[in-house]
């Protein structure tokens, strides 16, 4: 048989789509073409060597850590439009998002009060700053991956 | 029970058949996501993020279409691609790539040698190979995965066998 169809039978036989048939036609060529075999056969080899490759271990805690995932997707889902609009800003970190609110009302209630009453502060400003302070940091979280970034910190130490 | 079987009954509400799937699955998927990434908290970040995705859109999963299997890969695929992208900015992917090679799971050395020079194929070759050799999937449903042709897929995989081939012989 031709050298160039072998090529094509040869290329079948690497992705499993070769019949039993084709199997046999490129042994017969190999036994009798030694470009071929040179060729060919350190691939035929490799390709049996796959099949004893395995598959990496999960690590220990892949399911755990899915299952604290699937549970704040659970919760998020669950949220009302209001509070899914602040999970989004802060993330899935339910404890932080709290602590956010928290501050922002004692920041709104409390310092920030005071500030207007020594600078004479409008409360239409101070609430646009609050706001705009949401949207930078909502900006920068799209913007950076923060785990990743402690990962490369890591790496880099 | 097969998969397309298993995804009908997620869409029925059956949660202990989304427990199932995910655990037929898990290590497939996440063992792709690392051959792609070649970073491991990437890959169990995107593993994690195709199974979340799998239980939100599972209702978009037409059997008639094609396999459950293709389907999920298609979802991983893109859901690494997404990550690779994220994390371009901060981290050098492929430092991991020592990580695994590292890892002497093997008790065979041609085994831990093949995958080596894998590791070392460009993407474009790497995927193909990747999910033929290692995840059982058809070129047909490879190339669907991918985007790209049956033909182109077979012409990657043995363009990618030419280079392992290469790279024995410098060896």
């Amino acid at each position: 048989m031709d050298c160039n169809k072998i090529e094509q039978i040869i290329v079948e036989v690497l992705t499993n789509a070769a019949s039993d048939s084709d199997v046999e036609i490129v042994r017969l060529h190999l036994s009798e073409c030694s470009i071929c075999r040179e060729q060919f056969m350190p691939m035929l080899a490799m390709n049996k060597t796959f099949s004893i490759i395995k598959q990496h271990e999960i690590p220990a805690v892949f399911d755990e850590r899915f299952r604290q995932k699937l549970l704040a997707q659970k919760i998020t889902s669950e949220l009302s439009p209001a509070l899914k609009f602040i999970v989004e800003i802060f993330g899935t970190n339910i404890r932080f998002a709290i602590i956010s609110i928290v501050g922002a009302l004692l920041s709104v209630f409390s310092p920030i009060e005071s500030l207007i009453n020594i600078y004479q502060w409008n409360i239409i400003p101070t609430f646009l700053l609050i706001i705009s302070l949401l949207i930078i940091t909502f900006i920068i979280k799209q913007s950076f991956n923060w785990n990743t970034l402690i990962f490369y910190r890591r790496k880099n130490v | 029970m097969t998969d397309e079987q298993l995804a009908q009954q997620i869409t029925e509400g059956n949660r202990e058949a989304f427990h199932e799937l995910y655990e037929r699955h898990k290590k497939g998927i996440y063992n792709f996501a690392l051959r792609f990434l070649l970073d491991k908290n990437l890959a169990e970040d995107a593993a994690h993020n195709v199974f979340l995705l799998v239980f939100e859109h599972i209702y978009q999963f037409d059997f008639r279409k094609g396999k459950f299997t293709t389907w999920l890969y298609s979802i991983t695929y893109h859901e690494c691609c997404k990550m690779r992208k994220r994390n371009k900015k901060f981290s050098r992917l492929g430092d991991g790539e020592e990580e695994i090679k590292n890892e002497s799971n093997y008790d065979y050395n041609d085994a831990i040698d093949l995958e080596r020079a894998m590791l070392r194929l460009p993407e474009i070759y790497r995927l193909p190979i990747v999910m033929t050799k290692l995840h059982g999937l058809t070129s047909a449903e490879c190339a669907s995965t991918l985007g790209i042709s049956e033909t182109n897929v077979k012409q990657r995989v043995f363009r990618a066998f030419k280079i392992l081939k290469e790279y024995y012989n410098i060896r």
